[in-house]
């Protein structure tokens, strides 16, 4: 007999006895949550570690593994006793339908015992009831002795009425829940017999069942006790879940150590990190760990060698000269400082020595940066070599160094400036296939007795140098408090000239220069004047020194070539301005656009204006000065070489200077008539500058005489105070052509 | 004391067969169905040997006739008499039977399908009672309890199989058994088996006839037959397990009455478990574990029909010819040697 058992109610049992070990499991998890705070990974008060999280992680993957397990072994177990007891059950049953045989032929209730004997042996059937199928009357009845009578029902005909037992075919057991609460599944399954059809035995189909006909003749009632099963696989579950529980416990404690041992590189980090966000590079970090932690451990030394190397780099730009590699401004300040502290301290005596190249604006001018940086490199290094070991050189800036010599009295400041001196003169510098002669001006502080103090001493130092640079240069000179007061002088002479600047203070005036034909005036000679607190004008030959030495001559020079210009377009004067520019301005490397920028604005012919050089400035760099000269004819203004005949050289350069004028130097003409051999040379410069097609300017025409015999010479042009003052203001009528009033008695030669 | 116990045996076994015998008699009239599921073995029963006896007399003329010229020996059916042959189904079966009948019986023939309901038949029957037809030969059980109703024909039944519980015979009927003849399948089966001893039969009751020729044949070849009376598949099943330990093999009779599909392939099953070698009626219960499949030539009972008609004095003939097979792959679970076997009985394994 196959019966088909539908096991929905052992499912219902085994899901409530579920719901019991899932609670049971909660309270484990509860438990464990309990003992882990303990721990203190669930303290929320604590910064958590990494290596709790790790370990919380692990226990919660854990409880999530353990439980789905668990859940796993319940819904395997409760599936495989569902197929057991349902393989189980429709055996049993086709043995107890087949042991009902003799008793459902006989109804004698002895024929029971076979079944009785049967069931007894089967723990889970609590009882069996059989009933006949027309009365429905008991005729035979087995339960356990445990089992209340009053727990087993009684097979009535309202009960099979219902429709599942109506509709219950032979084969099949049906259900009935009714005893859920007892803890019983009861199982009833019809008794039947079966014949085949007269006529079909000589032609039947096996296969086909339910072409045989059917009749009940009873019913079998069993009652099932599966409390067995469900209560062992809750126990199998509870101990189980203990000895995973325990198994958790060891593996955490152990997980604990691992996780913090594998950990430990990364914490030892923590010690270096901090000190390194304090600042500290000089932390060392310890190799070591698994690769991930190595790895982190070796990008953090790498981190901490390029911070360190970053930090010697920002030393050395913020302590020395990135070109020279001495000591800096501000390193040597502080350095200087301490020194002076100690000299005070220690009653001992030291110098400091203020050094300015001579010639390195020459060179860094005319050479370029370049090369005015390889000098002030090869002077550094004449320097340092010269040096003792406890002294100190810095690079001030420019071309200015100091020397803190410690432990030297006035001699050896003395000895050592020298040297020095004499080192620095007897180096020549080798550029471009030409030698320069360099030199240099010290200026020498003494320290001693903490009088001063170190700003104090850095002033003295840079007064003594200028003197020597006022006194020719390629010298030392030691301070003196004399020297103060001429320095503070020419200090106040820059912050004069620099606010006259600012406020427009200088004046123009404009010094006639005549035709020697005509007498008439063709052109102005500009010059600059600046006036004083007692509103007095102050000559150049007292500010432009000064302008030049603080680096202001160009800025003097912008000032004359832009107001002299906007004078010339506002009077609409034809005539020529003849205007100075220093050395500093010529070779300023942006004097060209700046020029062009200032006149491009203006409506005026270039050609008006002259531009004078001095032929000591035209000769420093004869092709710098050749190369900016044609640059300046190319936009239409005009040269001339002044002074020309004071150097030695100027007459074999004339040739290829494309000047328009040469104005002859003043010291000549002033003394011609009285000098044999000024006139000649007047005479000679002349005839040269015609012989280059040049025309000629004289100066300082001193009187008729000399404008005569400048005449007889053939000079184009003159000027001088005898001829005509310069004068403040010009008028309409001024800028015109016209002979002067001092010499309008005077007869042009015709 | 030893001597009690002996005396007190012989006397139990010499009441239980006294019983057996009381609750046997009756004779072919008295077909008293058999109550009791644990029916004792009828070796001798004396209502079975009368039987036996009359169905010697058939017999041997059939055997006789068989042997030099039936058809000279027996009284021809008059030839001016027709017969209406009644079936409810066309099976295979009853169509060779069917076809046999019409081939023998000289007269005429017609054939009547019992189909529908109960008032379509009786239509039918109505319809047969009015013919000329003198003869009505019934095929199958239900032809044949039909039949009864006819008055003033002759009445030939067969392929029913429990013709003495129905009272056909009783109630004036003659027939041809169904049952295959015993000789060829103890002949074979000896053969297949040669230690053959003890063969259970489960049957509902009312089969005396047929067992105790099966029990006379049996005898010859050194077997006895245990019987068993039932009265469902459900006891059918209980009494074959009882029977397990006792037989070498069971022969499955076609009762309809203790038989369904469910316990037709349980017994099999079971049979085959117990290595119990099994003769069955039907050729595709062999699958299921059968090891003998035997069944009366239907041609052999069609022909035996319409000489039976010349017959009046006796009530039932068995037939000789029969269809037989050995189902080899059981033989071989069951270690039995089919080498003695006739080729064209043996199954294609």
């Amino acid at each position: 007999m196959s019966l088909m058992i539908k096991i929905d109610n052992i499912k219902h049992r085994l899901a409530s006895k579920a719901s019991y070990a899932g609670s049971w499991c909660m309270r484990s998890v509860r438990s464990s949550a309990r003992l882990v705070r303990g721990f203190g990974i669930f303290n929320r008060r604590q910064v958590k570690s990494l290596a709790s999280r790790l370990q919380l992680l692990f226990l919660c993957w854990g409880l999530l593994v353990y439980l789905l397990a668990v859940s796993g072994f319940w819904f395997v177990s409760t599936s495989v006793i569902d197929a057991t007891l349902r393989h189980q059950t429709t055996q049993w049953l086709e043995k107890i339908d087949g042991l009902s045989t003799p008793l459902y032929a006989s109804h004698d209730i002895n024929e029971f015992n076979s079944i009785k004997n049967y069931v007894e042996n089967i723990n889970e059937i609590a009882y069996v009831n059989f009933y006949d199928g027309n009365s429905l009357k008991n005729i035979g009845s087995y339960k356990k002795e445990l089992l209340d009578a009053g727990a087993i029902p009684v097979l009535d005909k309202k009960l099979l009425a219902m429709k599942r037992f109506s509709a219950l075919q032979v084969g099949e057991g049906v259900v009935d829940r009714s005893l859920k609460d007892h803890g019983l599944l009861r199982i009833i399954s019809p008794v039947a017999i079966a014949s085949i059809q007269a006529d079909e035995l000589l032609d039947f189909d096996l296969d086909s069942p339910e072409d045989d006909s059917v009749i009940v003749i009873g019913y079998m009632d069993v009652g099932i006790d599966y409390s067995f099963y469900t209560a062992s696989l809750i126990e199998n579950i509870i101990k189980g879940s203990v000895s995973i529980f325990i198994i958790f416990l060891i593996a955490a404690v152990i997980g604990q150590r691992v996780i913090k041992n594998a950990l430990r590189p990364l914490s030892a980090l923590r010690e270096p990190l901090e000190r390194l966000a304090e600042g500290d590079t000089d932390v060392s970090v310890k190799q070591g760990g698994d690769a991930e932690i190595a790895a982190i451990s070796t990008a953090l030394s790498s981190t901490i060698s390029a911070i360190k190397g970053r930090d010697a780099e920002l030393r050395r730009l913020a302590d020395f000269d990135p070109l020279t590699g001495l000591y800096n401004k501000r390193s040597f300040s502080a350095l200087f400082e301490k020194e002076c502290q100690r000299i005070e301290q220690e009653s001992d005596s030291g110098a400091l020595l203020f050094i300015d190249l001579d010639q390195f604006k020459y060179v860094n001018d005319s050479l370029g940066h370049a090369a005015g940086d390889r000098l002030l490199i090869e002077v550094s290094t004449l320097l340092k070599q010269r040096l003792r070991g406890k002294d100190i050189v810095s690079r001030m800036g420019g071309d200015e160094f100091t020397i803190l010599a410690s432990s030297v009295d006035k001699a050896g400041a003395a000895e050592l400036a020298g040297d020095i001196v004499k080192e620095i003169g007897a180096f020549l510098f080798i550029e471009a296939g030409k030698s320069f002669n360099i030199g240099c001006s010290i200026g020498v502080a003494l320290i001693d007795g903490g009088r001063f103090s170190h700003e104090e001493l850095f002033a003295h130092a840079d007064m003594a140098c200028y003197s020597a640079k006022s006194q020719g240069r390629n010298r030392y000179h030691f301070y003196e408090p004399a020297l103060a007061e001429k320095t503070r002088l020419d200090i106040g002479w820059s912050q004069r000239i620099t606010e006259a600047l600012g406020e427009d203070k200088f004046e123009l005036h404009f010094q006639p220069i005549i035709t020697a034909s005509s007498h008439q005036t063709e052109a102005y000679e500009v010059l600059v004047r600046l006036r004083d607190e007692m509103d007095n004008f102050v000559l150049p030959g007292l500010f432009i020194p000064v302008a030049e030495r603080f680096g202001l001559a160009a800025e003097i020079d912008y000032w004359v070539i832009r107001n002299t210009l906007k004078l010339i377009e506002g009077q609409g004067s034809t005539l020529r301005f003849h205007i100075n520019l220093s050395e500093q301005i010529f070779s300023s490397p942006e004097f060209v656009s700046r020029l062009i920028k200032i006149s491009g604005n203006m409506n005026l012919y270039p050609g008006q204006i002259v531009f004078e050089l001095s032929e000591q400035t035209a000769v420093l760099n004869i092709n710098h000065t050749v190369r900016r000269m044609e640059e300046l004819q190319y936009h239409g203004f005009n040269f001339a070489i002044d002074k020309f005949g004071s150097g030695f050289n100027s007459f074999s350069y004339l040739r290829h200077m494309p000047v328009n004028y040469v104005k002859v130097s003043g010291e000549f003409i002033e003394r011609m008539i009285e000098d044999d051999v000024d006139k000649a040379m007047v005479k000679s410069i002349v005839d040269i500058a015609k012989a280059c097609n040049k025309m000629v300017i004289a100066e300082y025409v001193p009187g008729k005489n000399s404008l005569n015999l400048l005449q007889d010479f053939g000079v184009d042009f003159m000027q001088g105070n005898y001829i005509a003052e310069p004068r403040g203001v010009l008028t309409p009528a001024s800028v015109s052509p016209s002979v002067p009033t001092n010499i309008s008695s005077i007869a042009p030669e015709k | 004391m030893c001597q009690r116990i002996i005396i007190g045996l012989f006397l139990s076994l010499y009441l239980l067969t006294a019983c057996s015998v009381l609750s046997g008699t009756g004779g072919p009239a008295n077909n008293k169905v058999v109550d009791e599921p644990k029916h004792v073995e009828s070796e001798v029963d004396p209502v079975a040997t009368e039987l036996i006896s009359q169905e010697k007399a058939a017999n041997n003329s059939v055997v006789q006739n068989k042997q030099s010229d039936p058809q000279a020996i027996l009284p021809a059916p008059p030839r001016n008499y027709s017969a209406a042959i009644i079936t409810g189904k066309m099976t295979s079966d009853y169509k060779q039977l069917i076809a046999a009948v019409e081939n023998h019986f000289d007269g005429d023939t017609s054939l009547y399908l019992l189909k529908g309901s109960r008032e379509s038949q009786q239509k039918t029957f109505d319809e047969i009672q009015a013919s000329s037809h003198h003869y009505v030969m019934a095929i199958g059980d239900l032809a044949a309890t039909s039949a009864l109703r006819l008055d003033n024909k002759t009445l030939m039944f067969s392929a029913v199989f429990n013709y003495q519980s129905d009272g056909l015979l009783e109630q004036g009927m003659q027939g041809v058994s169904m049952l295959p003849n015993p000789d060829h399948l103890f002949s074979l089966w000896a053969s297949l088996n040669p230690d053959l001893n003890t063969v259970a039969i489960i049957t509902g009751s009312g089969h005396e006839q047929q067992i105790s020729r099966v029990k006379q044949s049996a005898a010859k070849y050194g077997v006895k037959i245990i019987h068993r009376v039932v009265k469902n598949d459900k006891e059918m099943l209980y009494e074959s397990e009882l029977l397990f330990s006792t037989v070498q093999g069971y022969w499955l009779l076609p009762d309809h009455r203790v038989l369904s599909r469910r316990s037709m392939k349980e017994f099999l099953s079971r049979s085959l478990k117990k290595a119990k070698q099994v003769v069955v009626f039907d050729q595709q219960l062999l699958k299921y574990g059968g090891l003998i499949y035997i069944e009366a030539k239907p041609a052999d009972i069609g022909s035996a029909m319409v000489k039976q008609l010349a017959d009046s004095d006796s009530h039932i003939v068995f037939t000789r010819e029969t269809n037989m097979l050995v189902n080899a792959g059981v033989a071989k679970t069951l270690h039995l040697d089919t080498a003695n076997i006739p080729r064209n009985y043996i199954s294609h394994e």
